[in-house]
């Protein structure tokens, strides 16, 4: 397991580092066409992702049910700030922090654009949808 | 129209107040104040590196009674936006993390210039926050729990305050805090926060925007068989 994009991202700021992962995803192998499902739902990227002004830029399909959905309202969708990791026990980012009670807390983390993206695309349709 | 998911940038913080009279473990200290914790006059607390924010108030009671203040701060950069865009509608969304109350209350979303980088300086007073535009409010009687559910705050007056050209920063507080209204027990709830992970559990706003009309004019055909050009305004009338 790996974490390039985190290493390269070490001292950038806040905005350098958004700007970074937009572009991890425009060049996202194999982006176009590829699909997530959730229950009835089969998100399909319709475009090649851009990176506009340090934002990512998606265009979505969607169907419900084998139901193609009308999506003109949402597209394009603009992701800012995208995120990259998830959280994975078997991940190899390991954050800990002492809270106010003085006690140690770990978050164990996983690189993975591809997990990332689909929780990006299919929370940004869930609130759009409903 | 278009969809801007802008994720919480990685410095959203929390600053804890409480009224700086410690139980001090043995049966001695002596309760505190609440309006003390409020007004961020007794002791301030920066949680900086941490993997989830919370907000809300706090009554403990040992050997001795402390109230406990907590404020969150988020900033979303949202320029992308631009100023020719008209924002129509926005979902602000956070991850639950926990729940630590014992008594329904409200979290309440307020739009805030906080200065970077946080600090205990950037508590707001009690007193100040009813000044500050209130955003959107979640109420935790619909349900918060510890099991990352997506919780979405009831929009108040989020599209118009969206700063179309920069970040939108913004405090989330327990309605209490403003009304002056003291804790008779917890009542304080956390989500994930961006800082020091950057997950898709991160506090996000979805904007929904439409592309403004360009200043343009209209062409019209007059009587006489020449043109007239007419701004979009329906005011100012040019002859060509």
């Amino acid at each position: 397991m790996s974490h390039p994009i985190s290493d390269a991202m070490v001292g950038m700021t806040a905005e350098e580092r958004a700007a970074y992962k937009a572009s991890a995803y425009r060049d996202f192998p194999n982006a176009l066409g590829r699909t997530f499902t959730k229950g009835p739902a089969v998100v399909t990227i319709l475009e090649v992702p851009t990176v506009v002004s340090g934002t990512l830029r998606l265009v979505l399909g969607l169907t419900l049910n084998g139901v193609e959905q009308d999506l003109s309202g949402f597209n394009p969708l603009f992701v800012h700030n995208p995120p990259i990791l998830v959280d994975d026990p078997a991940g190899d980012i390991v954050r800990t922090w002492v809270d106010q009670q003085g006690v140690t807390q770990t978050r164990v983390l996983a690189e993975d654009r591809l997990r990332a993206l689909r929780a990006i695309v299919i929370d940004a349709l869930k609130a759009y949808v409903g | 129209m278009s969809t801007l998911v802008a994720y919480a940038d990685i410095n959203d913080e929390e600053v804890d107040s409480w009224d700086g009279v410690a139980d001090d473990g043995e049966g001695g200290g002596s309760n505190g104040t609440y309006s003390v914790a409020r007004n961020g006059t007794g002791s301030l607390w920066l949680s900086a590196n941490t993997s989830y924010s919370s907000a809300g108030q706090n009554k403990v009671v040992g050997n001795a009674t402390e109230y406990d203040i907590l404020q969150s701060f988020l900033s979303f950069d949202t320029s992308s936006i631009g100023t020719g865009n008209t924002v129509s509608d926005v979902s602000f969304d956070v991850r639950a993390k926990y729940d630590n109350s014992t008594v329904d209350f409200e979290l309440q979303a307020r739009l805030h210039a906080w200065a970077t980088p946080l600090s205990t300086t950037s508590y707001v007073p009690g007193a100040d926050l009813s000044a500050k535009t209130l955003l959107a409010h979640y109420n935790t009687s619909s349900g918060w729990g510890s099991t990352n559910l997506l919780r979405t705050f009831v929009d108040d007056a989020f599209p118009a305050n969206v700063n179309r050209t920069g970040n939108t920063r913004i405090l989330v507080v327990s309605k209490d805090t403003a009304d002056n209204s003291a804790p008779t027990d917890a009542s304080n709830v956390a989500w994930h926060s961006a800082d020091y992970t950057g997950t898709s559990f991160d506090p996000k706003l979805t904007v929904t925007y439409t592309a403004g009309s360009p200043p343009g004019f209209l062409m019209l055909e007059n009587n006489s068989g020449s043109y007239e050009l007419e701004d979009g305004s329906g005011g100012t009338k040019l002859e060509n």
